[in-house]
């Protein structure tokens, strides 16, 4: 079995160690980038729930400037948002490489679309249940929390589900501009120096901390849904 | 207890303003079972979330124990929703919460102890009938045990009204009735008021003391139930009257000109309607004694509301036509309504 091993990922069990490194980087710019833009997205599709057309704080402006700004955001490739935050970033984390400086950019590339998946997990609450909860007087504060946040746990099981995945794409395109992890690892390892099987192996790798997130999302999802 | 008066309610549709509620007054009065019965799109829903300002009118005032809840703020608001519960068609129950859950619902914050809440909730749930369920999630239950879970957790709070929006017309007949049934327990037991809408007339019957009739946002018509179905003033009425019993049927046959109706010499089609409350049951053969006329029955839709036969019968009538005259005479001084269909 190590034999061959050794044999079609000669390179790849030379450098164990930094794989190992890479992956546990890869899961920290995920991890905290996660964590982050799920509040931060959250929040956002919240907002975005109350402030549309019949929604309980019911704000015309606010919700057009959010929905412009969430589109405008979208609508940058990631490579280039990577760019411009530049400044930001260095503002904000001191740097601009490593796990810490990839942090800033990931939250701004992932924020928009989990907003996005938030806004339609909510926006699946009947708004008979809103009503039911008004009708024993809740308020609004009440409503968020007990109704919508709370009856949309598979919804937002799945929507963060689907952003954490995207967001590992974005964590590898990070990496091979400066912010290390498992794309970094590919990028100046394998491809900068044609050894294939690092390749190889950091796409296996990627594909079971995927599998994981997958099998995860579909749990929540699963046992909250009654 | 309720009181609205002047009533209007204004959406602005995508074709202009609606009108959805016209200048309504209406008194509720504490203890009774009040109706409202419309077409689809009467404005009878519209109405009903006026009273807990779910929806806010455009002008006019509601008054809750002579309180004007329009003026009021809007946590002020929320206290009066406490003591009125509501439920609905299609009954919103919590999904993700179980039948106890969903009954403990209003409780959250309210300062009891876990014990007092399970207490509460268990002495719901025997009340509508669905003890031992508790663990249950909606997705388990049939629609009529979902609006007995509904019901619960409407009056968690210890309402004083219940207003329901098309309760029962998401369940089948059987079904309908035993919700019914079971409003009419609470109203009774524990002096619930009780303002129901509905488009369907036999729940009006079964258990409504009073009925507003809606057409197009306006209250045409309202009284008692059996004045107001005994002697309909407005079509929209009628069309009720009518829908429920079979008597738009035979009307059709006649139109028709159905070989069925064909009359021998000495017969005619007589229409009698019950209009007052003292029509005793025993008349076709009172009439058949006493004027030698023989009566045949060949519609009938005789209901008992409060305890008085409503409704009419169409017969035809064999006899002497002076015989017949006097008949006619006879009914109408006692308050029945004749018409003579079709004359042979
Ligand atoms: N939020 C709204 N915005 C615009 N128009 C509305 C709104 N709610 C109701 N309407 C309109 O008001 C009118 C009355 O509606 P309402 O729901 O009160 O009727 P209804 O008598 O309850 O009918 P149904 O038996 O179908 O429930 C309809 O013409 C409807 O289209
Ligand atoms: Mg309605």
């Amino acid at each position: 079995m190590l034999d061959l091993l050794v044999e079609y990922f000669p390179y790849t069990m030379k450098s164990l160690p930094m794989l190992w490194r890479s992956t546990v980087e890869t899961l920290q710019m995920t991890l905290w980038s996660g964590s982050i833009s799920f509040v931060l997205g959250l929040a956002l599709g919240v907002l975005l729930i109350v402030t549309r057309r019949g929604g309980l704080v019911e704000n015309r402006l606010a919700y057009e400037v959010l929905d412009k700004t969430i589109n405008l955001f979208r609508s940058i490739p990631f490579i280039i948002l990577l760019f411009c935050l530049l400044p930001l970033t260095r503002l904000i984390s001191g740097t601009a490489i490593g796990v810490e400086g990839s942090i800033v950019p990931l939250v701004f590339g992932t924020v928009p679309f989990l907003a996005r998946q938030m806004e339609s997990a909510l926006s699946e609450v009947s708004p008979g249940l809103v009503e039911a909860a008004q009708s024993m007087g809740c308020g609004r504060l009440d409503i968020i929390c007990r109704v919508y946040l709370r009856e949309s746990i598979p919804a937002i099981a799945r929507g963060v589900t689907i952003a954490l995945i995207s967001l590992i794409g974005l964590t590898a395109m990070a990496g091979a501009v400066g912010a290390g992890g498992l794309g970094n690892f590919a990028y100046v390892y394998g491809q900068q120096r044609s050894r294939m099987d690092i390749i190889y192996s950091t796409v296996i790798v990627l594909v079971a901390i995927v599998t994981v997130i997958q099998l995860l999302g579909s749990l929540v999802a699963r046992i909250s849904k009654h | 207890m309720i009181r609205l008066e002047d009533v209007c309610k204004v959406f602005a549709g995508a074709q202009g303003p609606v009108e959805a509620v016209k200048h309504v007054h209406l008194t509720i009065e504490r203890g009774e079972i009040f109706g409202i019965i419309g077409f689809s799109g009467a404005g009878k829903s519209t109405l009903l979330r006026c009273i807990n300002l779910l929806e806010r009118p455009t002008s006019g005032s509601v008054l809750f124990d002579d309180v004007d809840l329009t003026q009021l703020s809007s946590s002020e608001v929320r206290a009066v929703r406490r003591r009125i519960g509501m439920i609905f068609q299609q009954f919103n129950l919590f999904s993700s919460r179980t039948v106890f859950g969903n009954v403990a619902f209003p409780f959250a914050g309210r300062g009891l102890t876990k014990e007092a809440i399970a207490a509460r909730v268990r002495e719901l749930l025997e009340l509508v009938g669905l003890s031992g369920r508790e663990g249950d999630y909606p997705s388990q239950l049939s629609g009529g045990q979902k609006q007995r879970v509904a019901i619960a957790r409407a009056l968690a709070s210890e309402p004083e009204v219940l207003l329901c929006d098309e309760a029962t017309s998401a369940l089948d007949p059987q079904t309908t009735q035993s919700i019914l049934q079971l409003l009419r327990e609470l109203n009774r037991k524990l002096g619930l008021t009780i303002v129901l809408i509905t488009h369907e007339m036999q729940v009006i019957k079964e258990i409504c003391h009073r009925v507003a009739v809606m057409e197009n946002g306006a209250v045409v018509e309202q009284g008692d139930v059996f004045s107001v179905f005994a002697n309909p003033q407005q079509s929209v009425t009628r069309n009720f009257m009518e829908m429920t019993s079979h008597v738009a049927g035979f009307r059709r046959l006649l139109n028709e000109k159905s070989p069925l109706l064909e009359l021998k010499p000495g017969q005619c089609i007589l229409s009698l309607r019950y209009l007052e409350r003292n029509v005793c049951s025993a008349l076709v053969s009172y009439l058949s004694r006493t004027y030698g006329v023989d009566l045949n029955i060949i519609f009938g839709n005789v209901e008992m509301i409060d305890g008085h036969p409503l409704g009419g019968l169409i017969v035809i009538a064999e006899g002497k036509e002076k015989s017949i005259r006097e008949c006619v005479d006879y009914l109408e001084t006692i308050h029945v309504g004749v018409e003579v269909l079709l004359n042979a």
